[in-house]
């Protein structure tokens, strides 16, 4: 028996078979709807929902570019009910932005309030990333922020990630209120009450 | 003296009251009695009291002598606030009356608007209320009054009379039941996946990528599509949100979503596409669930879709989210994003046509009286209105379609449009578009007159397994086409989704090809040449006209249809083209022109289809169509070129409106089956209290169900499931179909109609029959199979031509003689080829008289001075007399006389009964057979 041969012809036979799972199964294609819904949750047309471990969701409001609740879905069952082409969460709410509230710039006293350009989405290895961009009277700031999809340490809960590109100095850009004060914002492990610099701030709810 | 004196003063007040009475007015009054009809609403004494917006038609036909200017007012209660405002529509033009609330019953007239007034055809007055059916519209209506500055200018009109229907068969009047003949189709499902495919493109010559409704994006190679097993389709992307267009640019891969369009990009390189880049999102939108994006093309570095609007408002306030129906555009690099055009409802397709213009079809319903297929113009408006806010572009006086496309008649829910290429022979340059519930793929021809896009729309074919909403084209120029069924994957129309490969094959077709407006008329052009001496006869084309109004309620019924004549017919030198002269052009409307299905191509081709539609937005000035008076040779006929046979209409609108949902096999589709209808008890929900009851269905049930399709509805069916197809329809029309539907009821009647669906209309060719050999019959054949083929040859009509065992008519040999010699694939080649081989006794004749002129045909009679001769044997009563004075040479003729195509009226199993039937040569038909049906 040549079994380096058997072997390899097994292996290669296994790897067949997987290549041709994937193919048909599109598990490995980024943007499983088990893990990101892309259509309408809980009646804002233009939203998104991403779980984070097995069953903690947050879901996103596009045009506010801030997170509209985090919830944690039913123990066996999913977070997310799918009817036609909406969802609407089920389970725990942890936390639930109401309001309205939107992006401010912060210079010097004055606040200015920012528009919001949704930009897009982007599946990696282990975060889902959301784009968008924020425009003021003289210029865009390029917001990016990161949900990470293995679960959060328990003292979290849940984690984000959230990181401004083009802020000038001196400027610090204010999360929309309705989401201010509930999420604890830390940057290299200090408490950083809004956005500066450029470096990625944990967002986390204590 | 005192009592002459009375007398003399009675009679002199008499005759002033007379002439007083007989002095012509310069008002005018359209009381509310005299209107089209009353809808929901209720009379009391000569007041209409408007409850509810749909279902009425408040109109009238005014009459003017001379054009000038008319003020017309009306006299109206309302003793509530009204949620929207009153059209008032008179002869095309808009206006929209804020209804003044006055205190109960307290009658006021008020100022509607001034208008001009234009004498000849009778110009269309309507008046009608908001379309949104949850709130009442509680105002109590009388008349309207017009003035007009010249007393006696104005009269109430009577409606046009309806032109009658002649009869219909598939391509004549009535919807393809088949392929067409020079178009191969393959079916590329896979059973056990749904894919409900909503946007198709091409990724490079060999891979082709679609969208589903579902969210996935799929490649298919399509160099190596199994032939017998179901194609390997590979998953790219999933996720999306209900995609509805693809388009793919320099290797860029865009798709228009729910709410946002997006490109998918691998940043990476690791061969999935990872990142969704959103390109804009720059309109405002709702949770309804009809608010899609459709479409996708990339012109210029701009992505360019349409945006439908929503649907559940339209119950409830009619409101839409700013910017809904629009042609937007949006550069594939910076996003930024610019509204095109304005006013559409539900632009389920769009893409490039001839000459790179953009082109978007249309779904007929509120403020389409029609579908259409519209050629987009920057900056236009196309009439579909909400309420306030106004989209930017609405403005009172609409573009018009480049196309309409009548409800029911050449389209419902109209699709993608594209542009055929070279490889597609005469129909390259022209575009096809499909239909998601009228199934199939429409042809339209285009031109550009004087700037200004028009054109005709051709029935092309039907006979798919899949509804098609989108395409994508190869660089060898098949078509790979994929739709959506609506609701479940196969609860629509019996159709599934999937894809299909259509292929053109070059087969000649005989049928319309274009049709060119001229000063004078309208010139078609055919496929191939006319038979000689043929399509001379003004009579044989029946041409009806009309025109649309748009109104906020759903549809709307051919404003002004009425037969308009051909005044002469020439035929082109190359027998290529007739000219029509038609008097009296008018812009604005659709000429509907029907051949005959007896028209022959030179060949002996039968035609394919016989009609279509022209829209008529400009005509040329000074372009005339040559007129030129008939042959001195022309055939005289003794048949008619179209009949009219009663129960016609009924038949041809149920086919048109009612067949996709209620069956004649009493079996529920969309709809309850129509068989056992009338007389049978329903089980209906009240629509005000939601009480349950239940009623005879009956031919006012049935009249109410196509006017009110909520009102009445039966347990078990939602709401809005029916669309109000009534709108569409006239009153002779709804009359016809209740008609209809009642005979239908009838079990026995509904099997006999549904018997006569089964027309095939493929162009058989032998090589359709490989198991033919030298004889098909096994012995002995089957009494079943002689029956059908018996039914099979008279369906062929063979016996108008020849004889079986002596039985029949001589103008043909004797069947049962033939068959001693010619069997199987010879007998066979015989009928598909009737050139191939002729019978000396039965050859026609050429003769070329001192004219140029050439005459082929049987001789069937002759004297001292002329020749009788038949040119189609299925019209023996068109002789043409020839005075062989005149006849320069004559000699035999290379074609027979037997037409080719006349068993493309069967399906192929009924082509083998025939076969079959010939081959048991005399016995059958001597000694009929009586079949026992196998248990």
């Amino acid at each position: 028996m040549n079994y380096p041969l058997l072997l390899c012809t097994a292996l290669l036979l296994t790897r067949s078979a997987a290549l041709i799972a994937a193919e048909t199964s599109g598990q490995a294609s980024p943007f499983a709807p088990e893990i990101v819904s892309r259509l309408s949750l809980d009646g804002k047309p233009r939203s998104l929902a991403i779980r984070q471990g097995t069953d903690v969701w947050m879901g996103y409001d596009l045009e506010r570019a801030t997170i509209l609740k985090t919830w944690q879905a039913p123990a066996g069952k999913s977070g997310l009910i799918k009817s036609g082409f909406v969802t609407r969460s089920t389970g725990a709410t942890w936390f639930e932005d109401e309001s309205d509230s939107g992006w401010e710039l912060r210079r010097g006293k004055s606040t200015i309030p920012l528009s919001v350009r949704y930009v897009g989405c982007s599946q990696q290895k282990d975060h889902i990333e959301l784009r968008w961009e924020l425009r003021h009277d003289n210029g865009v700031l390029k917001l990016f922020e990161r949900v990470p999809l293995t679960a959060a340490p328990t003292v979290d809960r849940v984690v984000r990630e959230l990181r401004v590109v083009s802020l000038p100095p001196g400027e610090t850009l204010l999360p929309p209120a309705g989401a201010r004060q509930a999420w604890k914002t830390t940057t290299d492990g200090e408490v950083a009450p809004s956005i500066t610099g450029t470096l990625w701030h944990r967002l986390t709810l204590p | 003296m005192k009592h002459t004196l009375t007398f003399i003063l009675s009679l002199l007040c008499l005759v002033g009251t007379i002439l007083q009475a007989a002095e012509p007015s310069r008002t005018l009054d359209l009381p509310a009695t005299k209107i089209f009809s009353k809808g929901p609403n209720v009379y009391a004494g000569d007041v209409l009291e408007i409850k509810k917006g749909r279902g009425s038609i408040i109109g009238w036909y005014v009459q003017a002598s001379r054009e000038e200017q008319v003020t017309v007012s009306i006299d109206y209660s309302c003793s509530a606030p009204l949620d929207q405002s009153y059209q008032l529509s008179f002869d095309g033009k808009d206006v929209f009356w804020e209804v003044p609330v006055t205190k109960p019953d307290e009658w006021a007239r008020v100022e509607l608007g001034k208008f001009r007034v234009r004498p000849g055809l009778p110009v269309l007055v309507l008046l009608v209320p908001p379309s949104n059916r949850k709130y009442d519209h509680p105002l109590r209506f009388r008349k309207l009054e017009l003035t007009s500055e010249t007393a006696g200018n104005l009269s109430l009109a009577d409606e046009p009379k309806e032109p009658a229907s002649p009869d219909a068969i598939p391509g004549f009047g009535q919807k393809l039941a088949s392929l067409h003949p020079a178009l191969a189709v393959s079916d590329l499902r896979d059973e056990s996946l749904t894919l409900r495919i909503s946007g198709m493109a091409m990724r490079g010559p060999r891979e082709l990528i679609f969208t589903t409704w579902d969210g996935d994006l799929y490649a298919l190679d399509i160099g190596a599509i199994p032939q017998h097993a179901p194609p390997k389709f590979r998953r790219l992307a999933q996720g999306l949100s209900e995609p509805m267009g693809l388009a793919v640019a320099d290797g860029r891969i865009f798709v228009t979503e729910k709410n946002e369009v997006t490109e998918l990009l691998d940043e990476d390189g690791d061969g999935t596409f990872e990142t969704y880049r959103c390109l804009s999102h720059d309109w405002p939108c709702t949770m309804d669930y009809h608010e899609y994006l459709f479409g996708a093309v990339v012109q210029d570095s701009h992505l360019l879709f349409s945006s439908s609007v929503g649907m559940t408002a339209r119950d409830k306030d009619n409101r839409q989210a700013p910017l809904r129906g629009s042609v937007i555009k949006v550069h594939v690099d910076t996003g930024k994003t610019e509204i095109v055009a304005g006013g559409l409802r539900t632009p389920d397709g769009i893409g490039l046509g001839p000459r790179g213009a953009l082109l978007v079809t249309d779904n007929q319903g509120e403020w389409l009286p029609a579908n259409k297929l519209i050629a987009v113009k920057s900056g236009a408006f196309y009439q579909f209105r909400s309420r306030e806010p106004w989209h930017p572009f609405d403005r009172m006086e609409a573009t018009p379609p480049a196309v309409w496309l009548p409800q029911g008649e050449i389209a419902n829910s109209p699709t993608e449009p594209f542009l055929l290429p070279a490889s597609w022979g005469p129909y390259a340059g022209q575009v096809l578009f499909g239909d998601a519930t009228f199934g199939g793929l429409q042809r339209s021809f285009l031109e550009e007159v004087e700037g200004v896009t028009q054109g005709a729309v051709f029935p092309f074919s039907q006979g798919f397994r899949h509804l098609f909403h989108r395409f994508a084209l190869t660089d060898s120029g098949d078509v790979f086409a994929g739709g959506i069924a609506r609701g479940s994957d196969k609860e629509f129309i019996h159709r599934v989704s999937g894809l299909s490969h259509i292929r053109y094959t070059g087969k000649e077709v005989f049928e319309p090809l274009a049709a060119r407006l001229r000063s004078n008329g309208l010139e078609i052009e055919l496929t191939l040449p006319l038979a000689e001496r043929s399509g001379w006869d003004p009579e044989g084309y029946y041409v009806t006209r009309w025109t649309y109004q748009g109104t906020q309620t759903y549809g709307g019924a051919k404003v002004r249809h009425r037969r308009t004549p051909v005044r002469s017919a020439t035929v082109s030198a190359d027998r290529r083209r007739v000219f029509l002269e038609i008097a009296d052009l008018s812009e604005g409307d659709v000429l509907h022109v029907r051949i005959p299905e007896t028209l022959p191509s030179a060949a002996g081709l039968s035609l394919w289809t016989g009609e279509f539609w022209y829209t008529i937005n400009r005509i040329p000035r000074n372009h005339p169509g040559a007129v030129s008076p008939a042959p001195s040779v022309v055939p005289t006929t003794s048949t008619p070129h179209f009949r009219f046979s009663e129960g016609n209409a009924g038949r041809v609108l149920y086919r048109n409106y009612c067949a996709s949902c209620h069956t004649l096999d009493g079996l529920k589709s969309i709809g309850p089956t129509f068989v056992g209808l009338v007389g049978s008890t329903r089980k209906i929900r009240d629509a005000e209290t939601g009480n349950m009851q239940e009623i005879l269905a009956d031919a006012k049930y049935l009249k109410q169900s196509i006017l009110e399709p909520n009102a009445q509805l039966v347990d078990g069916y939602a709401a809005n499931l029916m669309p109000p197809v009534g709108a569409s329809l006239t009153e002779k029309q709804v009359k016809d179909v209740v008609q209809y539907v009642t005979k239908a009821s009838d079990p026995e009647f509904a099997k006999k109609e549904m018997s006569h669906r089964s027309t095939s209309n493929l162009a058989w060719a032998l090589r359709d029959f490989p198991e033919v050999g030298e004889r098909f019959t096994r012995e002995p054949a089957e009494p079943l199979a002689l029956a059908r083929g018996t039914h099979a040859f008279m369906k062929a009509q063979c016996l108008q031509c020849h004889a079986v065992a002596g039985f029949g008519a001589t103008l043909g040999p004797d069947l049962a003689e033939t068959v001693k010699k010619l069997q199987g694939k010879s007998l066979l080649q015989q009928i598909l080829e009737p050139s191939s081989a002729i019978h000396p006794k039965f050859q026609t004749m050429q003769f070329v008289l001192d004219s140029g002129e050439t005459v082929t045909g049987v001789i069937v009679k002759e004297d001292a001075d002329s020749v009788f001769v038949v040119h189609n044997l299925l019209r023996p009563h068109d002789v043409t007399k020839i005075d062989k004075s005149s006849i320069e040479e004559q000699e035999v003729s290379k074609l027979s006389a037997m037409p080719t195509g006349l068993v493309n009226v069967l399906n192929k199993s009924e082509v083998l009964d025939l076969l079959t039937f010939l081959e048991a040569g005399p016995a059958p038909i001597a000694q009929p057979v009586t079949p026992k049906k196998p248990k």
